[in-house]
């Protein structure tokens, strides 16, 4: 059943142009040296397309027929092509692929390369604010705390954290001193920056790498949204539109800040309420709501603007128009 | 003065007396405008207090509903609802936002009848169970269950547990989750002997869990939804998370058994697929299949049902419509997910000239009656399938 398996593998796997114009063509044993299987990418994810490719340093100018096996089964419809996309096995199961160099002048060398796949996720939860009935994620400001936790599997779910060792980086920057058996979760503060980039390799006891993986995490400005809130209707779903018609005498408004740092939200806050420029009391306990009154006909502007005085850069201010 | 008339001004003052003491009940102690409202002046001087409105008193109405599969059933804002048979007929029954009242129609008759006048502030969310005779409401920071009985004859109980998704099983016990300080814990509460029983955990806290009708499951589990963060779609397996190999940005999903529909950020588009795990296939559907506008049958998973606008969803879907800073004009579909093909039942916009933003779709156990709430206004609508 494993070799039929295997067979099966195997004729999934088609040949790729060749990485250079010198595939299957001249190569030059004059080195020596040894050849290697270069993997791209080199910790695939099960299922993945992975390129594997001869590299250059052993060979130049001699000609040589090159055969390729994946766990010992020949893929003759593959020979003598120096670069070959094929499948990464599924999750937490080994694929040995093994290329055979056979020079003109009788000598041979062969190279192998292992590949165990794990599905490496980076769950990233960014501890920023989101109101209630929002399903969807916080997203990071500047300043803010985004956990981070990266859950390996095998082929028989979540594997033991504890027997292996994280490394963790930001921007090439690394956290927490190295590598940390156990830490498979990591806290960072966003720096500046539009964008910033996670790393994690994952050792096993022996000390070798067998999960690595980069993720770009954006930062987004924090910003303000505006709801109509009544006692009896609930929370309308949809913000107010740019230009509110006030139809009923009087309305009450709430300010959202989404992605405010969720340490500021009960904290160190500047709020303010403006009508026409002019600052007012929104008369509610709650800061972010504000009750407005019509009066006379006429036209208003409405404004709203909250500062994380803990991190300056964490600051929005939104308006809407007011006909009543 | 004449006894007669004397009587007379007595009667008056006295009926004067209980007119005033009707409103104060009513509507509270008269105080100065300018304690609510925010002076809205050009000055704009400041005020203080805040309005706090009496819920109003709804008297039992009926319904005029008109004879077309859609129909709009409610003026009131709703929050949740579920649809049952009884021997005497099928009735939609809803929680009105805002109060919390939970009212129920007769879908023959269209006679509505106030089931709950517990007033529940804030309600966020509701969740009936099969029989519609036991609902959650879920307020930001309170959890209650009220059991259903006659009109006005609901029993509430504010429940110790803090629940996040929230699901009843088939077999009377309620699936919830929670969040703790490593991530969610999926527990299940028997509403007979009050007991608790953790079924799965999630290693991270910012989860959308697909809770089972079933206990036993298949329960599903992703990281919300996001157009720029990754997601990955997990399966809960004997307590613990597997990864499905699906991932990418804006991932979300929907469930009903085996059957999995899943969307993703693709070139800037969402595109959803069907997904099967037996055989680890999916094929493309011609929809953006957004959970809470989709819901597939319930006797032919093969089908499903989703509000849909064909337009360019673009790539800040669906976060742009989560905050309602974008909103849709649907039409109801029906897709078959093993043919990967679309068909329209209704275009409200055609037959009615209005705009509907499908949110909540549901559907009834029989798979004839579709429900939902249009966002635009959280109004409750149903469609006969």
């Amino acid at each position: 059943m494993q070799i039929l398996a295997r067979l099966f593998l195997v004729a999934l796997l088609f040949p790729l142009m060749p990485a250079s114009a010198q595939v299957g063509s001249v190569i030059d044993n004059a080195l020596g040296g040894q050849v290697n299987i270069v993997l791209e990418p080199l910790y695939p994810n099960p299922g993945e397309q992975v390129t594997a490719t001869i590299d250059d340093y052993a060979l130049s100018n001699t000609g040589a027929t090159i055969s390729w096996f994946f766990d010992g089964l020949s893929a003759p419809a593959i020979e003598n092509n120096r670069s070959i996309l094929f499948t990464a096995p599924s999750v937490g199961t080994a694929l040995t692929v093994e290329a055979r160099l056979r020079f003109n002048d009788g000598r041979s060398l062969v190279a192998k390369k292992s590949v165990t796949p794990y599905y490496l996720d980076l769950i990233i939860e960014p501890q920023t604010y989101t109101p209630f009935f929002y399903q969807g994620r916080a997203l990071p400001t500047k300043g803010s705390l985004v956990n981070i936790n990266a859950l390996l599997q095998d082929k028989n779910g979540l594997i033991d954290s504890s027997q292996y060792s994280y490394t963790w980086t930001l921007n090439n920057t690394s956290l927490y001193g190295g590598s940390r058996i156990g830490g498979n979760w990591a806290q960072i503060t966003v720096p500046h920056g539009q964008s910033n980039t996670i790393t994690i390799s994952i050792q096993n006891k022996a000390g070798t790498t067998i999960a690595r993986k980069l993720v770009s995490i954006p930062t987004v400005p924090m910003e303000i949204q505006f709801y109509e809130v009544s006692t009896l209707l609930g929370l309308s779903k949809k913000t107010v539109p740019a230009s509110l018609i006030l139809t009923g005498n009087s309305t009450s408004i709430k300010a959202v800040p989404y992605y405010l740092d969720t340490r500021a939200v009960q904290g160190n806050l500047y709020t303010q309420w403006s009508i026409n420029n002019t600052p007012v009391q929104p008369g509610s306990n709650d800061p972010f709501e504000i009750n407005l009154q019509k009066g006379t006909a006429g036209l208003a502007q409405v404004s709203f603007k909250v500062r994380n005085l803990n991190e300056l850069l964490q600051s929005d201010e939104a308006m809407f128009g007011v006909t009543f | 003065m004449k006894k007669t008339y004397l009587i007379i001004i007595g009667i008056t003052a006295v009926l004067v007396l209980l007119a005033i003491w009707v409103y104060l009940l009513i509507y509270g102690t008269p105080k100065p405008v300018e304690n609510f409202f925010t002076d809205f002046s050009f000055t704009g001087d400041t005020t203080t207090g805040n309005t706090i409105p009496t819920p109003e008193v709804t008297p039992d109405t009926e319904i005029a509903l008109e004879d077309t599969p859609l129909r709009q059933l409610t003026t009131r804002p709703v929050v949740g609802m579920g649809i049952h048979t009884e021997n005497n007929g099928t009735f939609m029954r809803y929680v009105e936002a805002g109060t919390g009242h939970v009212f129920s129609i007769n879908l023959e008759t269209g006679a509505e009848t106030r089931l709950s006048n517990i007033t529940i502030q804030n309600v966020e969310a509701a969740t009936f169970d099969q029989n519609s005779t036991n609902v959650i409401l879920q307020t930001a920071s309170n959890v209650d269950l009220l059991t259903l009985g006659g009109e006005n004859a609901a029993v509430r109980e504010t429940l110790t547990q803090k629940m996040t998704d929230v699901s009843f099983t088939t077999s009377g016990q309620i699936l919830y989750t929670t969040i703790t300080s490593n991530g969610v814990l999926g527990l299940s509460l028997d509403l007979g002997t009050r007991t608790t029983r953790t079924i799965f955990t999630v290693p991270f806290q910012s989860a959308t869990v697909l809770l089972s009708k079933d206990s036993s499951g298949p329960h599903y589990v992703y990281p919300k939804v996001s157009s720029i963060l990754p997601g990955y779609l997990y399966t809960l397996a004997s307590g613990q998370i597997k990864n499905l190999g699906i991932s990418g940005t804006g991932l979300s999903a929907l469930a009903q058994g085996d059957r999995i529909v899943f969307t993703r950020l693709v070139g800037g588009e969402p595109l959803s697929r069907s997904f099967n795990p037996k055989t680890n296939t999916s094929i493309a559907i011609p929809v953006v299949a957004e959970p809470k506008k989709c819901v597939i049958a319930p006797l032919a998973t093969s089908i499903m049902y989703c509000g849909n606008e064909r337009v360019s969803y673009g790539n800040n879907f669906p976060d742009d419509w989560y905050k309602g800073t974008r909103s849709f004009s649907d039409q109801l579909l029906k897709i078959d997910l093993d043919k990967g093909s679309a068909s329209t039942l209704v275009n409200p916009k055609e037959i009615l000239g209005r705009d509907i933003d499908v949110t909540d779709l549901d559907i009834s156990p029989d798979g004839e009656v579709l429900y939902f709430i249009n966002k635009n206004d959280n109004t409750l609508w149903m469609y006969e399938i």
